[in-house]
């Protein structure tokens, strides 16, 4: 039994390692080249530092509106909300999760885009659409991983609070958020995760100009959707400095990774 | 209990078969991909195989055809000269009218060549510049690789880098529905599933003879064409095929561009 278990977790182990392998061997050869302002495959110019302004904006916008809302939502649902209340949302929140990410963009095209044209200005494709989109769809993995992390504290911390005197807010902010906090950390990271690796939907709501956006209402090309469009016609450096952009996102996602995992501890 | 267990790899290569089947594939191009599902849909009806369609574009196709994943490719521009020394060989089914569309309230019911090239390099920025109301212009391409964009670059010139960018025909016909002040340009079929303004060109109206924006549709094979593919490609060609390819708003190949 433990060598079947080890085998699963090794094999698991490998894969990523030979995944990061492959895509950083694939694209060595454009990894000088990609560090350029410049994206014009035509002119066979491969940077990809407007494509990273792109995917932070978007990523940064989702999760400021994201984290707020979803820890709220994690507190309402451990400290607010009667359980019956609780015990309805709850599955809603998981079905949010469980919407392929095709349709958000589908509803973002349809309903958001021509709002923000209408209400905002410019072309309506843009960062504020993509961070919208996305603030969306990381919502219930924040509020579901910071409801877990809130619930696992002992009751004795809230009570013992509440009973020197502490008011409901006070217990919430000074002993409760504090003593959760790897577990909130983690939920945030996970919700940064997903909304830097979004493709789909991302792709179809920001216009995909590679150039770093000047306002929210500028479009964006983000890392993934880069790879996403041009990846059916790239050959020989463009093929190469699509994978470098691979390669660039998963040192991202490393990266992001080992600093929660320090701000955790 | 012990048969269900030895059905039950039968029935998962039964519905393998089914899916897959033993048809042609063809992929590539989406612009030509609603033409290519019409016929492959005649083609099975007339008593032909099974054929299966899929996008992805035109270098897609090509890649595709070069590796063996499909028996043809679709493409919707000329081969490059190192793709036909990699034994390509290009068979022109039609030519396809690059429609330059417009939300239906945008004034504008025609432009020239210069005028539209001005526009799409960015230099004109406004819709003043063009003869149009003032408003600004949202420029829609498709993405660097396209087979429509490369034809629309060596008919009418450069797309600027401030262009939204779609990754299909039919994603620019939504963008631009849904913009009044957006202009793109999309294969004729695309044009007509309606919503959509189609401006005249150079004085021509897309489907009057002497139409400037014109590119070669061609299928792709590796190598002259058998089985299967010839067949597909000799139904393509039939009275038939050319009704069909005719009926979408391409012009058969004969009839000249």
């Amino acid at each position: 039994m433990q060598s079947v278990l080890q085998a699963c977790a090794l094999a698991a182990g490998a894969a990523v390692l030979l995944i990061a392998a492959f895509v950083v061997a694939e694209g060595r050869p454009a990894l000088g080249a990609v560090f350029g302002p410049v994206w014009d495959p035509e002119a066979g110019a491969f940077g990809v530092l407007p494509m990273l302004a792109g995917s932070l904006a978007v990523t940064a916008g989702a999760l400021a509106l994201a984290v707020p809302a979803g820890i709220g939502m994690a507190l309402f649902l451990t400290e607010v909300a009667p359980p019956a209340l609780g015990t309805a949302v709850r599955p809603l929140l998981q079905a949010l999760a469980g919407v392929p990410s095709v349709v958000y963009g589908f509803v973002g095209l349809t309903l958001l885009v021509p709002a923000i044209r209408r209400g905002l200005g410019g072309p309506g494709f843009s960062a504020l659409a993509g961070a919208l989109v996305l603030a969306v769809m990381v919502l219930p993995t924040i509020a579901a991983v910071g409801e877990d992390a809130l619930r696992a504290l002992p009751p004795t911390f809230r009570e013992g609070a509440l009973a020197l005197g502490a008011t409901p807010w006070q217990a919430v902010r000074r002993v409760l958020l504090p003593a959760a906090r790897s577990g909130l950390v983690t939920a945030v990271v996970l919700g940064l995760g997903r909304a830097l690796g979004e493709t789909m939907a991302v792709l179809m709501v920001t216009g995909n100009v590679a150039a770093a956006p000047r306002s929210p209402l500028d479009p964006v090309r983000t890392l993934t959707g880069n790879i996403a469009m041009e990846m059916g016609y790239a050959v020989g450096q463009h093929r190469a400095a699509l994978f470098a952009t691979g390669a660039l996102l998963l040192a991202l996602v490393m990266l992001v990774n080992a600093a929660a995992r320090r701000a955790s501890r | 209990m012990r048969t269900l267990r030895c059905l039950l790899p039968l029935l998962v290569l039964l519905a393998a078969c089914a899916s897959s089947g033993r048809g042609l594939r063809v992929a590539g191009s989406t612009s030509v991909q609603p033409l290519a599902e019409i016929l492959a849909e005649a083609y099975t009806r007339s008593g032909g195989g099974r054929v299966s369609i899929q996008g992805g574009g035109s270098t897609a196709g090509v890649q595709a055809v070069l590796h063996g994943v499909a028996g043809l490719g679709a493409v919707s521009r000329r081969l490059a000269p190192e793709e036909s020394a990699q034994g390509l060989v290009a068979h022109t089914i039609g030519y396809d009218l690059l429609t330059v569309v417009v939300h239906p309230t945008n004034p504008l019911a025609a432009i020239s060549r210069a005028r539209l090239g001005r526009l799409f390099s960015g230099v004109a920025a406004d819709w003043r510049d063009v003869g149009g109301p003032p408003g600004p212009v949202y420029l829609v391409s498709r993405e660097a690789g396209s087979g429509s964009r490369e034809a629309f670059r060596s008919l009418v010139g450069p797309v600027s880098p401030r262009a939204l960018i779609q990754s299909s025909a039919g994603a620019i016909r939504v963008a631009v529905m849904a913009n009044p002040q957006a202009i793109g340009y999309v294969s004729l079929p695309v044009a007509r599933m309606g919503g959509l303004k189609a401006l005249a060109v150079d004085g021509r109206r897309p489907d009057e003879p002497g139409y400037p924006l014109v590119r070669p549709v061609s299928f792709v094979t590796l190598g002259p064409p058998q089985g299967e593919a010839a067949a597909f490609l000799r139904f393509v060609a039939s009275p038939a095929g050319r009704e069909l390819i005719r009926e979408e708003g391409l012009v058969p190949a004969g009839d000249g561009p």
